[in-house]
């Protein structure tokens, strides 16, 4: 795997004369830190610094000029620091002597890190999940209930002209979509770009991106489904009561209006957010989205996109898709693959207190979970591995400072789209990547499972 | 639209003249829902928080308007309120948790609660006050801002992150997700420390 740190990729060093502070430009360099994935980065590099990001937003900017190299130690055993050689024993150890293990995360590494996190899982019989099932997860399930009418981002910025995006805020979760891929650039058939356009809010609150919007609906809470639903009845041609709007807290004179002019866009896009997956309905809700793109196909072009949040939860559902069947949540305890959310899926692994170790790779389920699966994580042994002192690393049992994909490692990684696109990296560290100490994880499992039975 | 908006029963009600006020003290924020003498009857909805009611021998009306009359700052607070917390992503709280997760940048995001004006007139807070935001689940002090015309009232906004995760139910209906928007809390102002 010497390609995954070789120097072909496309990086233009301008050394100067002062080996003690080389400055280089890095172009198309990839940003990873939502689902945009822009890889048409161009870095400033000034020795282990990121000094300039020219054409990143401002996350985009907070990712590349905060992930430089930190004084850590290789690894932590229990609060000790230790070297990476003990650390891997000891993490092996904890995953090989575990009763129902989780896997977890994997959506801010490389898709081949997170294919040797699936092996290591499937090598000791556990759980394997990825952030996906507090994310898009719900639209995972959907996926397989209804389908998914698709295209790349590419499609979207050259054909749409009628934008819904419902349950999102990407003016501030992923701001360059709207510049990038899907608002404002022109076309190859939307050659005035924004004013070729019509956008359309779908929100509880008037966040930023409403002002970005032609129409902005503000919808009640917990109504995603039924307003989605509503609509499928209109495009459908059936009466729907006038009662929607006590329900959803938008006019059926409105979303009549609305209709009207989706029948008569071109190319619609939906583009939908956790507003549709984390609340009353989850999965549900999803699916009601997914259905109306698909059935507004008898009319005219539509599809219905879910907004990723991390720059490789793609990746990590192609790479568990291929390697089990499944998306995320997927068990390999008895030897083949089984998929359930809600007993497989960490979340619930953690809550009811049914996994007794975990190796956590590129997240931070500490910051995030549900206060019972906090509660259980830190009573149980885990692995983490993380560039940063995250506040799963710091109850970690081993906790492994990495590289950071895509600054100091490449790799492949999967744009919202899965579309995907190989990583840049900006300078070296001395930090070994998810890939190199997963593989030397996996090793060691392996070695202990071959080796021959004594006694 | 507005949210659902139910105040608690308060504690007591009819029948001053029948024996001592019943004690109710403040649930600790801390040691999350310890309450002292609960009535039987009442329910994590309906308890009263608001009077920080110490021992009390109101055993007449005299008694308890003489009491009141004398600790006006706790009898004037306004009571708790019912809300819908969505927690979300910011920008703020995108460039916070780059820079680290333990600095003044992502943790003011993740602790600053979002109110509706009107609602933030209602329960008597301004600004930068604290409040405190509980369910059935956690038990939390945050700050307040206003949400300006963002929010709707009945809404509250907060940055998803330690407080909004305490909030959280392990429950995921079967879909692998907990609910984690859309929350039902209550909110009051918080005095003291």
């Amino acid at each position: 795997m010497d390609r995954l740190n070789s120097k072909h990729m496309s990086i233009a060093p301008q050394q100067t004369e002062a080996d003690s502070n080389p400055l280089k430009i890095v172009k198309d360099a990839t940003c990873t830190f939502c689902g945009c994935v822009c890889d048409d980065m161009e870095l400033t590099v000034e020795g282990d610094r990121i000094t300039k990001a020219k054409n990143a937003c401002v996350l985009g900017k907070a990712w590349f000029f905060n992930h430089h190299i930190e004084e850590r130690p290789e690894a932590l055993i229990e609060g000790r620091p230790a070297k990476y050689e003990e650390a891997f024993d000891v993490a092996a150890e904890i995953l090989l002597n575990a009763t129902y293990p989780v896997t977890y995360g994997l959506s801010d590494t490389t898709s081949e890190a997170q294919r040797v996190a699936v092996a290591i899982t499937d090598w000791i019989g556990g759980n394997v999940d990825t952030t996906t099932s507090v994310c898009h997860g719900p639209s995972g399930m959907a996926f397989q209930g209804v389908g998914e009418v698709t295209c790349s981002l590419g499609e979207i910025r050259h054909r749409a002209d009628f934008l819904i995006f419902w349950g999102g805020n990407p003016a501030e979760s992923h701001p360059r979509h709207f510049t990038r891929y899907s608002l404002m650039p022109k076309g190859e058939f939307v050659p005035r770009g924004r004013k070729d356009r019509t956008a359309v809010l779908i929100d509880v609150r008037k966040t930023k991106s409403a002002k970005a919007a032609d129409i902005f609906l503000q919808i009640k809470p917990r109504s995603d489904f039924e307003l989605a639903w509503a609509l499928r009845g209109l495009a459908a041609g059936l009466d729907v009561d006038e009662s929607v709007e006590a329900k959803t807290g938008i006019s059926l004179d409105t979303l009549k209006d609305l209709m009207q002019q989706m029948k008569q866009a071109r190319f619609g896009a939906i583009l939908f957010g956790m507003g549709v997956t984390m609340t009353r309905g989850k999965h549900i809700n999803s699916e009601a989205v997914l259905a109306l793109a698909r059935d507004m196909n008898r009319h005219t072009r539509w599809v219905a996109k879910p907004m990723r949040g991390h720059g490789n939860v793609t990746g990590a559902d192609n790479v568990v898709s291929w390697s089990t069947g499944y998306p995320f949540g997927v068990n390999l305890g008895r030897g083949y693959p089984r998929f359930n959310p809600g007993e497989f899926t960490t979340s619930d692994l953690l809550a009811r207190r049914e996994a007794d170790a975990a190796l956590i790779v590129a997240s931070d389920p500490m910051s995030n979970f549900s206060q019972p699966a906090r509660d259980h994580f830190k009573t149980i042994k885990s692995v983490v591995l993380d560039p940063k002192l995250s506040d799963t690393a710091k109850v970690a049992t081993v906790a492994f400072t990495t590289s950071t994909y895509g600054i100091n490692t490449a790799g492949t990684v999967y744009r919202m789209d899965d579309i995907p696109i190989p990583l840049r990296p900006a300078f070296e560290s001395p930090y070994k990547s998810d890939y190199d100490i997963l593989k030397a994880i996996e090793k060691r499992i392996r070695d202990k499972q071959l080796a021959p039975a004594t006694g | 639209m507005r949210g659902i908006k139910s105040t608690p029963s308060p504690s007591g009600g009819e029948g001053w003249g029948e024996g001592r006020q019943a004690v109710r003290s403040r649930p600790s924020c801390e040691s999350g829902r310890e309450s002292a003498g609960t009535p039987e009857n009442e329910t994590e909805n309906t308890r009263s928080s608001t009077f920080d009611l110490a021992e009390t021998p109101c055993e007449n009306r005299s008694q308890f308007h003489e009491f009141h009359a004398t600790n006006r700052e706790l009898t004037r607070q306004p009571m708790p309120q019912e809300f819908i917390l969505i927690p979300g992503r910011t920008s703020k709280q995108g460039t916070g948790l780059c820079e680290g997760k333990e600095k003044d940048t992502y943790v003011g995001e993740i602790t600053t609660l979002q109110i509706n004006p009107d609602d933030m007139q209602s329960l008597g807070v301004e600004d930068g006050d604290l409040v405190r935001m509980w369910n059935d689940v956690g038990d939390v002090i945050v700050s307040c801002k206003s949400g300006k015309a963002e929010l709707p009232p009945g809404l509250l906004f907060i940055g998803y992150g330690d407080k909004s995760s305490q909030l959280m139910h392990g429950e995921t209906h079967g879909s692998g997700m907990p609910t984690s928007k859309c929350l039902d809390v209550f909110v009051e102002k918080h005095v003291g420390e």
